[in-house]
């Protein structure tokens, strides 16, 4: 098992942090709206929640955001840094 | 001094500006676009509100504002209010301000919990980084505010400069250069900067030439970063260097103290059971029902009736004597019009103020504890099913107040399409102004099921428009965008000076509209039914409101209210949802006359129709200046017309086949 390693949102693990590498397609309108929150490549994210495994709950700067998991999986985030 | 408000949204802006400025608070059009800010007064000066906000360049309309009143509106000095719990992402936006150049106070909100969360701020270099004054308080506890207070005549200066990396300050150089400042006051280093941005609120300002050179910088700028690897975007290379300013003023300023964070643990424990598929939606409904009854069944009523009462024991017979007393007889046309279009019209009306007072206050109180985000998140799933997404539901609920403001509030969702469907189905949900008619005919027609009855059709309103919103979002809304970002405050206590301010300004918003719309409405409906064409009406038949009333009565013939006394209470309750009842009750003279023209079944229809044939006249406005397309708004009049039409028409029907 490596131990550093790069995955979308969608796939981490309760409780997981790592840093945004970057964001896959992310139209203009919610990148910006991403950027507003913090959402933004070298930040620290962590995911607090999936809820029915449609929703996902993350904390970036303090603060908790709740993503839909369509764009969830667009965030590239290396854990275990 | 003339101050603008400006911050995050949900960092305490509005206790702040409540705390600051006295209660004279005036909500108005401003500026010649159409956002509303509130104004308030303080000492020497004014304080203007603006909305909400993440950066100075706008992602959503109500967004849009800032940049236009930083660059349009005359102004001293700005106050940035800032969550001291959350300064990395707050100080984006104060980054955003202080480049701007202009006498910035910066207020330090949320001290008192800054503790519980286990840091420690050191203010005073917290302001030498920043280069301009730093004010700690706490809007909750109103510690130093009155420091602030004191402080509000004194103009202050500033130093404040981020060095951006190389490529992009050369193009800061460049668009210097080019702006003409014929057009633009400001300082020209932050227009460029925002420009680099992507401020799409300044480009509109720009002449042709301009624009033109300004966008080859900007693509130009954009690609040097991409190819240099300095960031994937123009707008995440200044990002990510002003959060590494950010960052390291904060290493400076903020000791962690090794306390737990008590508020977050507690924060995560309620969420689990608000935001719990099958518990959170079974309390999301109680709490609804907890609303209904409080407004309707406990105290709401009791209020109601006590003050009718009074109305009628206490209130008409005092005005009675003191008209006789100047002369004026039993029969006169002045004791007529008071007694049978003044009082009966708008007192009738009056009466519902204490359960109006109620719904407000508790879905004030609602909005301040920070539930409504986790209503939304509960509901994402089920209203995306419906074309919605899941920051729907707090216009919708607005709703039920009022639809005005529930119109306004759809300015939070961001998606174009996903916004119009959202003000599309809005008019569907019940508001207060058609509690009076509920009423009215519920005690006449449904007196042991009164509540049930009034409760469906919230329920039925409700129905139609998530059922609307299907429709609508298979045929003229295909293919929305549906996104759903939303941010997760934390729980707090709403401060009761708040939700009173608040109460006070929807209750005295509905009193006014009463007073101007709603007296003059039942003046001018006395009038046209107590004359005719060949002078005072012997019978109401001949009236002018009869003849008009008699053009429309036909149509409305299969829904089970064919008569003229209807049709023109619809007609009139266009103006305000409340005259319906009034017209009813000055037509009428009586409840048992109304008795006698409805059978249960009709009444039951003509309240389903009242609930949804057309929005008031307010709203119709709102619709138009929000859409900012007439049509629009005259596709959510017939659209909502036509189902009112079926739906009453099949109420009544089938209700008589079956009764």
């Amino acid at each position: 098992m490596q131990n550093n390693h790069i995955k979308n949102i969608e796939h981490m693990t309760m409780g997981e942090e790592g840093q945004i590498i970057k964001l896959n397609h992310v139209d203009h309108h919610i990148r910006h709206r991403f950027m507003d929150l913090g959402i933004a490549p070298y930040a620290t994210i962590k995911l607090l929640k999936k809820i029915n495994n449609r929703l996902y709950i993350i904390e970036v700067d303090d603060v908790e955001i709740c993503i839909r998991r369509k764009d969830a999986s667009l965030i590239e985030v290396e854990v275990g840094k | 001094m003339r101050y603008l408000l400006i911050g995050n949204p949900n960092v305490g802006k509005s206790s702040l500006f409540n705390l600051l400025t006295n209660s004279y608070a005036q909500v108005g059009n401003y500026g010649g676009i159409t956002v509303e800010a509130k104004m308030g007064r303080y000492k020497d000066g004014v304080i203007l509100d603006l909305p909400g906000t993440y950066s100075v360049s706008p992602t959503s309309e109500d967004e849009g504002v800032v940049t236009h009143a930083l660059l349009n509106d005359p102004y001293d000095g700005l106050i940035n209010i800032v969550d001291a719990t959350h300064l990395k992402r707050n100080l984006q936006l104060t980054i955003q301000l202080l480049e701007l150049a202009v006498p910035t106070k910066i207020v330090l909100n949320m001290m008192d919990e800054i503790e519980h969360s286990g840091m420690k701020l050191d203010v005073n270099s917290l302001g030498d980084a920043l280069g301009c004054p730093v004010y700690p308080i706490s809007a909750k506890t109103k510690k130093g505010i009155d420091e602030l207070k004191l402080d509000l005549t004194n103009q202050t200066t500033h130093h404040f400069h981020i060095n951006y990396d190389q490529v992009i300050e050369t193009a800061i150089e460049r668009i210097e250069l080019v702006l003409t400042g014929a057009l633009i006051k400001a300082n020209k280093r932050w227009i460029a900067l925002q420009l680099l941005e992507g401020n799409q609120g300044i480009q509109t300002l720009l002449s042709e030439s301009e624009k033109h050179k300004i966008t080859q910088i900007v693509s130009e700028t954009e690609q040097e970063i991409i190819a240099s690897k300095l960031a994937l975007s123009l707008k995440g290379a200044i990002f990510n260097i002003r959060r590494t300013f950010i960052e390291s003023v904060l290493a400076q300023c903020l000791i962690k103290t090794g306390a737990k964070n008590q508020t977050k643990q507690m924060n995560h424990k309620i969420d689990r059971v608000l935001t719990h598929p099958i518990f959170g939606f079974m309390i999301f409904i109680l709490v609804m029902l907890g609303v209904y009854t409080l407004t309707f069944d406990f105290l709401g009523n009791i209020i109601s009736d006590a003050f009718d009462g009074w109305m009628g024991d206490s209130f008409t017979p005092f005005i009675v004597n003191l008209l006789e007393r100047f002369g004026v007889g039993k029969d006169h046309i002045i004791m007529n019009l008071v007694t049978e279009g003044i009082i009966a019209g708008v007192g009738g009306v009056l009466v519902f103020i204490p359960q109006i007072a109620i719904l407000f206050l508790l879905l004030a109180i609602i909005e301040g504890t920070g539930y409504m985000a986790r209503v939304a998140i509960m509901l994402d799933t089920m209203l995306s099913k419906f074309g919605l997404n899941g920051k729907s539901i707090v216009p919708l609920i607005t709703g039920f107040g009022c639809n005005v403001p529930a119109i306004m509030a759809t300015r939070t969702i961001a998606d174009k399409k996903e916004r119009l469907l959202t003000m599309m189905i809005i008019p569907f949900m019940s508001c207060s102004a058609r509690i009076p008619v509920y009423g009215l005919l519920a005690s006449i027609f449904f007196e042991k099921y009164r509540g049930i009855v009034i409760l469906s059709m919230y329920v039925l309103g409700t129905l139609v428009a998530l059922l609307s919103a299907k429709l609508l979002s298979l045929s003229i809304f295909k293919n929305s965008a549906n996104q759903f970002v939303l941010e997760i405050p934390p729980y707090r206590l709403p401060a009761a000076r708040n939700i009173y301010r608040q109460t006070k300004m929807m209750v005295t918003d509905f009193i006014e509209k009463a007073g101007k719309y709603i007296l003059l409405g039942a003046m001018v409906l006395w009038f046209l039914q107590y004359v005719g064409p060949n002078g005072v009406a012997t019978t109401q038949d001949g009236s002018f409101l009869a003849l008009i009333g008699k053009g429309f009565a036909p149509l409305l013939a299969p829904l089970g209210f064919g008569n003229w006394q209807s049709a023109s209470s619809l007609i009139v309750g266009f103006f305000a949802k409340e005259l319906i009842y009034s017209s009813m009750i000055v037509i009428y003279g009586s409840e048992s006359i109304i008795g006698l023209t409805f059978d249960p079944i009709s009444a039951y229809s003509f309240m389903v129709f009242s609930l949804l044939y057309l929005p008031c006249f307010a709203t119709v406005g709102t619709l138009k200046q929000e859409s900012k397309s007439t049509k629009f708004t005259l596709m959510v009049l017939s659209f909502g017309f036509v189902v009112a039409y079926i739906l009453s028409t099949l109420i009544y029907q089938i209700g008589n086949i079956i009764f």
